[in-house]
């Protein structure tokens, strides 16, 4: 990957990650106050303070929606959203298959019935999954987080088992077991380590997908509740007025799009860096 | 060859029965009390009992179980809650905008990504090449349902080329359908071309390498005929089990861009099914879509035998 490219796209994550931190101090109203009177205001129109107590003139940056809501404030709110999402859905895939996969890894007998599941988990395609436990437990942040988590941890299982399996060959690995060190540490110490790498790699390709799986869900209507502002959440209200009021969906379709697709490229740079041979390769 | 095929095949069989036992606990354990929802508002509880009885939720959840596939496996998958009629009846009804969709967006991609993934790995470098970059990057960060928003912008709205929404069915004649399908298949095959013109590129320039390649050019042979017969016909094997795996992206594909053309097939089915708690609906769509994909890859992977003789045997 090109060297801008790459660096433009960890400022552009940075950029999300201060919105998602600092959403109050940046957003300039309520993502929920509803202004009848400043309607689907184009991006960069002035609102009209008539009615409202703060009289100051403004702009409405990337204007309003339907219900006269500031979209720059619900794409900061968004963003905190999708970061709050995908950074859980990350950490607890990531910890959740690690755990899974070492002791797939490590004890035969488990290693049949767990990757059983696994493969019945990924014959699932993704979004099916996420909407069957949706379906089940009902929407709200949590649920988002569990689905998307039982999407991705099957992945995880694989990539650390077959490090395990791999690993477990090597000469040092045979000399610390005949030298007496106890499994945990041994998995802990001198296993684990060689996943480190490939795992950081999947985990932000993890991020991507869980950000776009939560604004999927969410424009289907499945995904968090209507009243959380959410970069699909807007899009999804944004439909109805698409071919009046196109900015409804331009502006958090870019969020949205912009985001995935640092994410990825920074996993992209991240595997080029670690695996040097795979530079041009596939994924 | 055949005991290859055999063999791959009984392997699908515990993952097919895991998805479903997946499917039946997720949805009918979970989902609250059937008889309930199915008598609506004014309902006594003697007729609840009634229906309770009538559909076997007395049971053991592994009766219930087997029940439910014994029935499932002969095509029946209950009363639709909410549509009030047979779910295999509503999903018939619904099949057709799905497969019309599906393979148009199959036959836009092969037709796109290969030619591209293989001119982007004859000339490294080339316009072919950053194009080929370019369509795999967009397709792995662009929601379908912005692609599809983009597209309509485009040639719906600006140029007035294509309806905004909804879809014609075969019946109303072909053209009609195509015109209605074009645009959907198109916001669905952009990520399938970015999936499929990578691995493309990836697995032709592993062939361009090697020694019979090479032979062929020594030869005298003409670029085209090396491409064709000696470079993909050893390069597809594993662009076959590309195209057989991004049938997943497929249907999540499907399911969304329904929504946004507005095309009443299954995933648009589902999406309402899921807002309306109808279980035996929803329940009945995944197993579908599911089943559909393990045996696409099933068969993904014995032709993979066939175009690859080693692996069989």
């Amino acid at each position: 990957m090109k060297k801008p490219v790459l660096s433009l796209s960890y400022a552009i994550v940075a950029v999300i990650l201060l919105m998602a931190i600092l959403s109050p101090l940046i957003a300039s109203a309520d993502p929920n106050f509803v202004d009848p009177f400043n309607r689907n205001l184009a991006p960069l129109a002035s609102v009209n303070t008539a009615f409202l107590e703060d009289k100051s003139a403004r702009l409405a940056v990337f204007g309003t929606d339907g219900l006269g809501r500031d979209i720059l404030s619900r794409m900061v709110y968004g963003a905190r959203t999708s970061i709050l999402i995908g950074c859980s859905v990350t950490v607890v895939a990531v910890l959740l298959g690690t755990l899974i996969g070492l002791i797939c890894g490590s004890f035969r007998s488990a290693d049949g019935v767990i990757m059983r599941v696994m493969d019945g988990l990924m014959a699932i395609p993704a979004i099916l999954l996420a909407i069957a436990f949706m379906t089940a437990i009902g929407s709200g942040v949590w649920t988002v987080i569990l689905a998307i988590t039982v999407v991705e941890v099957p992945r995880v299982v694989r990539l650390v088992r077959s490090v395990v399996l791999s690993v477990r060959q090597e000469p040092y690995i045979e000399a610390a077991v005949s030298l007496g060190v106890p499994t945990g540490r041994l998995l802990a110490r001198h296993i684990l380590p060689n996943a480190v790498g490939p795992l950081t790699v999947l985990a932000t390709f993890i991020l991507s997908a869980a950000i776009l799986l939560e604004a999927t869900l969410s424009f289907l209507g499945l995904g968090m509740p209507q009243d959380v502002p959410t970069w699909g959440n807007t899009i999804a209200e944004g439909r109805t007025l698409f071919q009046i009021h196109p900015h409804n969906i331009w502006i958090p379709a870019a969020f949205l799009s912009l985001t995935v697709l640092s994410v990825n490229v920074i996993g992209d740079g991240l595997r080029d860096k670690l695996d040097p041979k795979n530079a041009s390769r596939a994924r | 060859m055949f005991s290859y095929a055999m063999r791959r095949f009984i392997t699908t069989i515990p993952v097919l029965l895991g998805i479903s036992v997946l499917v039946f606990l997720t949805l009918r354990v979970s989902s609250g009390d059937p008889a309930a929802i199915l008598g609506g508002d004014a309902v006594t509880t003697e007729q609840i009992e009634a229906i309770r009885q009538q559909l076997g939720l007395g049971e053991p959840v592994w009766k219930q179980y087997l029940l439910w596939l014994s029935h499932a496996l002969r095509g029946d998958f209950g009363v639709s809650y909410y549509y009030k009629m047979p779910v295999t009846q509503l999903i018939l009804s619904r099949v057709e905008p799905t497969m019309v969709l599906a393979v148009l967006t199959l036959a836009v991609s092969i037709l796109i990504a290969i030619p591209l993934g293989t001119a982007a790995a004859l000339r490294a470098g080339s316009i072919a090449d950053s194009l080929s970059t370019a369509v795999a990057v967009v397709g792995f960060s662009v929601p379908v349902f912005v692609v599809g928003y983009a597209l309509i912008g485009l040639f719906s709205i600006k140029l007035g080329l294509t309806p905004v929404q909804g879809y014609h069915r075969l019946s109303d004649g072909a053209l009609a359908t195509l015109a209605s399908t074009i645009l959907p298949s198109l916001a669905l095959a952009t990520v399938y071309i970015g999936l499929l013109t990578r691995i493309t590129r990836a697995s032709v320039l592993e062939v361009l390498n090697a020694d019979y390649v090479r032979t062929a050019k020594a030869k005298g042979l003409m670029p085209l005929p090396i491409t064709i017969k000696h470079v993909l016909r050893n390069a597809a094997a594993p662009i076959v089990t590309v195209v057989a795996m991004g049938f997943a992206s497929l249907i999540s594909g499907v399911v969304v861009t329904e929504s946004v053309f507005n095309i009443p097939g299954l995933g648009r089915l589902m999406v309402d099914a899921v807002l309306a708690r109808d279980y035996p609906s929803v329940q009945a769509i995944i197993l579908i879509f599911t089943v559909f994909y393990v045996l696409i890859n099933l068969l993904a992977d014995i032709s993979y035998g066939i175009l690859d003789p080693r692996v069989a045997s």
